[in-house]
């Protein structure tokens, strides 16, 4: 539910206001949006400060749902969640959140037919064949080539 | 040291490399000391690593987060062929390898006859190679229409499924445990004292000479070169350079090398087990070749030492240091400090900081970039060498008048925009031809269609009479017809 609330707050952001309108111009080419007059370095560093917030959401609900925490538990859940920015399609929010969906349902799934150990192995197979047909992500546009 | 620098540089490492060879086996006996000789065998581990890392991320340009995956398959795939791990049946197959010596009939009374594997590391060193060029190829193929990000992560996934594999496929791997009981190439000759310098001095000189001259070599012959375009500019770079060839070239010889290193450092260490090649080696190995500088062999080498050094003195020394300080002015924490544990912690501050004062690395590669001589302005790119055209000199130009490019009616729409519309021109030898026209008019559109960037939709273009419309430009360039040049220059004026 909170997920939800601030998928949509993050989709407004990105699409409608004038940071989100910066941070795409900057992601499409950095140059170009200095031209145009946008603080790039402003907008890193507010990108950073945005992640970071929702990573720290998501960290919250972690805790409350498995009642531990370790300095270690950050390798694969970062792990994982860049997997699914990647297989949603970067820069797609709700290509992010469909990704985020489908390697919770593989892991759960996954689990019970083959058994825990070979769960990374079937996300990251998985990963490699969606990329391989689809090299932009599941809704991913083209990105524009960076040099 | 005058005489030594007037040297040509090819002379120069005609004689570096027998030297540093001499050196690398000399080296394990000269030095009694056997700590000495397993930190310097684990520093050219790096370096080849290193290496290895870098002819895919330095002169291919392609972010490859799992290259561990491929230190894993070398050392498996000897681990495997050295150790008594795989039992296979007896039959008489196996008869001309026990011939060879590489494996041995078990009997055991009331069971059925076994295989003992034990091929010698030598012949394994190139079997290793081999297979993991395979494996890059098999997995470089799906990945070269992928980039930044999404490279990064499929080769992250790579690096993730091979641990995982090693660890859950107990029959081949014996699981989480590891191989044990591997065999060094010399401890069948030598008894238990002392197999390290035994087994270390050739493959130490590997590291020391072989290799560091191998990949150098590599990046002055005529196939390396297509390697550094790839990384400025991956979409393009029509100068000749078939992408699709360099890129998995780049893939099986990193692979390769990374394979080498496997079996080089389990032969050293006679064991294996899947946590010695996780994701942290990866990005450690990286951490090698972005601190030395991407694509520059001696960099990447001297970055390789420098961490390999860092781990096995600097820091032991550092922490004694510090104790000392701390029993100084009274203070227990600094007495309790470990600095080896935080290895990785000084690894990503020394990075950070790299990251911000020195980004091309510790030693980068000299591009050397001068202005053209008049000569070399006349004179065009083939295989090889420089060779002077004497066509290109208007005042010499033979057959004044021959038409060399001819356009006809050439058509380019993206889209509804008319870039190009029916264009025609003629450009004849020894005649310079200015393209100009406002912003927007389909300047550039007509250079890009010339040099094979895109692809017309209607029209010809012929150089010296072959149809290049169309055809990609590596093609066209490499075809061996006086092709166009394509300058940043002539697409923006």
């Amino acid at each position: 539910m909170v997920g939800l609330v601030l998928m949509i707050i993050l989709s407004h952001l990105v699409k409608r206001t004038t940071l989100g309108k910066a941070m795409r111009a900057t992601a499409q080419d950095a140059d170009a949006a200095r031209m145009m007059g946008i603080d790039v370095d402003r907008v890193v560093v507010l990108t950073f400060f945005l992640g970071s917030a929702l990573a720290g959401a998501g960290s919250l609900f972690f805790g409350l749902y498995y009642g531990f925490t370790a300095y270690y538990i950050g390798y694969t859940i970062g792990l994982r969640a860049f997997t699914s920015a990647v297989l949603g399609g970067i820069g797609s929010i709700p290509g992010a959140v469909l990704g985020g969906l489908f390697i919770g349902l593989i892991q759960s799934l996954g689990g019970q037919l083959l058994g825990v150990k070979w769960t990374d192995v079937m996300i990251f197979s998985i990963l490699i064949v969606i990329m391989v047909f689809r090299p932009s992500g599941l809704l991913g546009v083209r990105a524009p080539q960076k040099a | 040291m005058d005489r030594w620098r007037a040297l040509p540089v090819s002379r120069r490492r005609q004689i570096l490399t027998p030297v540093l060879l001499v050196i690398g086996l000399l080296f394990p006996f000269a030095s009694g000391n056997a700590g000495n000789v397993d930190a310097a065998a684990n520093a050219f581990t790096y370096v080849l690593l290193a290496l290895g890392l870098n002819i895919v991320v330095g002169f291919a340009g392609l972010l490859d987060l799992g290259y561990a995956a491929f230190f894993a398959i070398g050392a498996y795939g000897y681990g495997i062929a050295a150790s008594g791990q795989l039992k296979p049946a007896w039959s008489s197959l196996w008869a001309p390898l026990e011939w060879a010596g590489q494996v041995t009939r078990l009997v055991v009374p009331g069971q059925a006859d076994t295989v003992q594997f034990h091929f010698a590391f030598w012949p394994m060193l190139a079997i290793s190679a081999i297979i993991c060029a395979i494996f890059g190829l098999l997995f470089g193929a799906p990945t070269l229409r992928l980039r930044g990000d999404y490279l990064a992560i499929v080769t992250l996934g790579f690096g993730e499924i091979v641990p995982v594999v090693a660890r859950n496929w107990d029959g081949l791997t014996n699981g989480a445990q590891g191989l044990g009981g591997i065999r060094t190439p010399a401890s069948s000759a030598s008894t238990s004292a002392s197999p390290l310098p035994v087994l270390l001095p050739r493959p130490g000189a590997r590291g020391g000479g072989g290799v560091d001259l191998h990949p150098a070599c590599r990046s002055r012959a005529s196939g390396a070169r297509g390697w550094p375009s790839g990384r400025t500019s991956s979409p393009r770079a029509p100068m000749g350079v078939n992408h699709v060839h360099y890129k998995l070239l780049a893939f099986a010889m990193g692979a390769a090398v990374g394979g080498l290193g496997g079996t080089f450092y389990v032969a050293k260490l006679t064991t294996a087990t899947p946590d010695m090649f996780t994701f942290p080696v990866s990005v450690m190995i990286l951490v090698m070749v972005v601190l030395g500088g991407l694509g520059s062999i001696r960099g990447v080498v001297l970055a390789a030492l420098f961490v390999a050094f860092l781990q096995s003195v600097i820091l032991q020394d550092l922490t004694e240091y510090v104790h000392a300080l701390g029993r100084l002015v009274g203070s227990a924490f600094l007495q309790r400090v470990e600095l080896i544990t935080s290895l990785e912690l000084i690894f990503g501050l020394i990075l950070v900081l790299m990251m911000i004062f020195r980004r091309e690395g510790l030693w980068p590669a000299v591009r050397r970039v001068s202005a053209l001589t008049r000569e070399q302005q006349a004179a065009a790119p083939s295989r090889g060498s420089v060779v002077d055209l004497a066509w290109a000199r208007p005042e010499t130009a033979g057959g004044p008048g021959r038409p060399l490019l001819e356009i006809e009616g050439l058509r380019k729409s993206f889209g509804g925009v008319a870039a190009a519309d029916d264009i025609t021109l003629t450009v004849r030898a020894g005649e310079l031809v200015s393209v100009i026209g406002p912003n927007g008019s389909g300047k550039t559109t007509l250079f890009n269609l010339i040099t094979g960037l895109i692809a017309p939709d209607a029209g010809s273009i012929r150089l010296e009479g072959h149809e290049i419309g169309g055809r990609p430009s590596h093609e066209i360039v490499t075809a061996g017809w006086r092709g166009p040049s394509r300058t940043s220059g002539s697409s923006t004026t």
